[in-house]
């Protein structure tokens, strides 16, 4: 009678034991699957992210020498300037018939348009 | 149905889980009185497998809880570090497209720089022609048409 109650706790317990370790079994495993999938995620976001970053140290590299290019650019244009702004100013000044300011241009040109 | 129950209890001492006082006593009444041996055999072995059985469960159940507890800890933190990621990701995505347009900018810009100073050239070089190579006559003609169309 009681080896009979034992046997059939015992029986019980198992079967209960049986289905907790199965579920906690299972969510164990499910749950490494999830990981593993996040994980996977988290290794092409950064596969993207490095990208990024190197499309962007591209971009900044290719930023700093447009920005030399235009300084040089600017210089020049400045120089440039110098000699065709009183040439421009003389044209004008003949076409006016003002002796003044063609004198005053040519001034200009003469020190500003040396070779 | 019961039939075949019945015969079951009667013949086969293994099936203790199912209860059945009916087919049972025969076995279980003459064992215990006279020496407690025989009846071990059948009831204690199950037991003791059985027990067995629960201990192995219990701790496989105990560390399969563990292993779900320390893969729900790395789940989270794999979690977070994709969150993280994606944060860096959208930023620098935002830095890439703006520097982006910032080159398109400036290369707009350094285009029309350049458009310019070919111009600019054009005249310079006419004045410098004009005033240094000492022409004279028609060369020097020529020199002030070049000079007036591309300066004005």
């Amino acid at each position: 009678m009681n080896r009979r109650r034992t046997v059939v706790l015992l029986a019980v317990a198992v079967g209960l034991l049986a289905a907790a370790a199965g579920l906690l079994g299972t969510r164990y495993v499910m749950q490494r699957g999830d990981t593993g999938a996040v994980n996977q995620q988290v290794a092409t976001t950064e596969r993207e992210l490095a990208d990024a970053n190197t499309r962007l140290a591209a971009n900044t590299s290719t930023l700093d020498e447009l920005d030399q290019e235009r300084e040089e650019l600017e210089n020049t244009g400045a120089t440039l300037h110098a000699c065709a702004d009183p040439a421009a100013a003389s044209v004008a000044a003949v076409r006016a018939g003002d002796d003044t300011a063609l004198s005053n241009a040519v001034d200009l040109m003469l020190v500003n348009c040396g070779r | 149905m019961t039939e075949m129950a019945q015969h079951n209890g009667f013949h086969s001492m293994g099936d203790l889980t199912t209860p059945g006082p009916f087919p049972l006593t025969p076995p279980r009444f003459p064992a215990p009185l006279p020496m407690p041996a025989p009846p071990r055999p059948g009831g204690g072995r199950a037991t003791v497998v059985l027990a067995v059985v629960a201990a192995l469960l219990f701790a496989a159940g105990i560390v399969f809880g563990v292993l779900y507890l320390s893969a729900r800890g790395d789940h989270d933190a794999a979690a977070a570090a994709l969150t993280e990621r994606q944060n860096s990701l959208a930023e620098v995505n935002l830095r890439v497209s703006s520097t982006d347009s910032a080159r398109q900018a400036a290369d707009q810009r350094n285009g029309a720089l350049e458009n310019e100073n070919t111009e600019l050239t054009a005249c310079v070089e006419a004045v410098r022609h004009y005033l240094w190579d000492g022409l004279v006559g028609v060369e020097r003609d020529a020199a002030v048409d070049r000079l007036f169309t591309t300066c004005e």
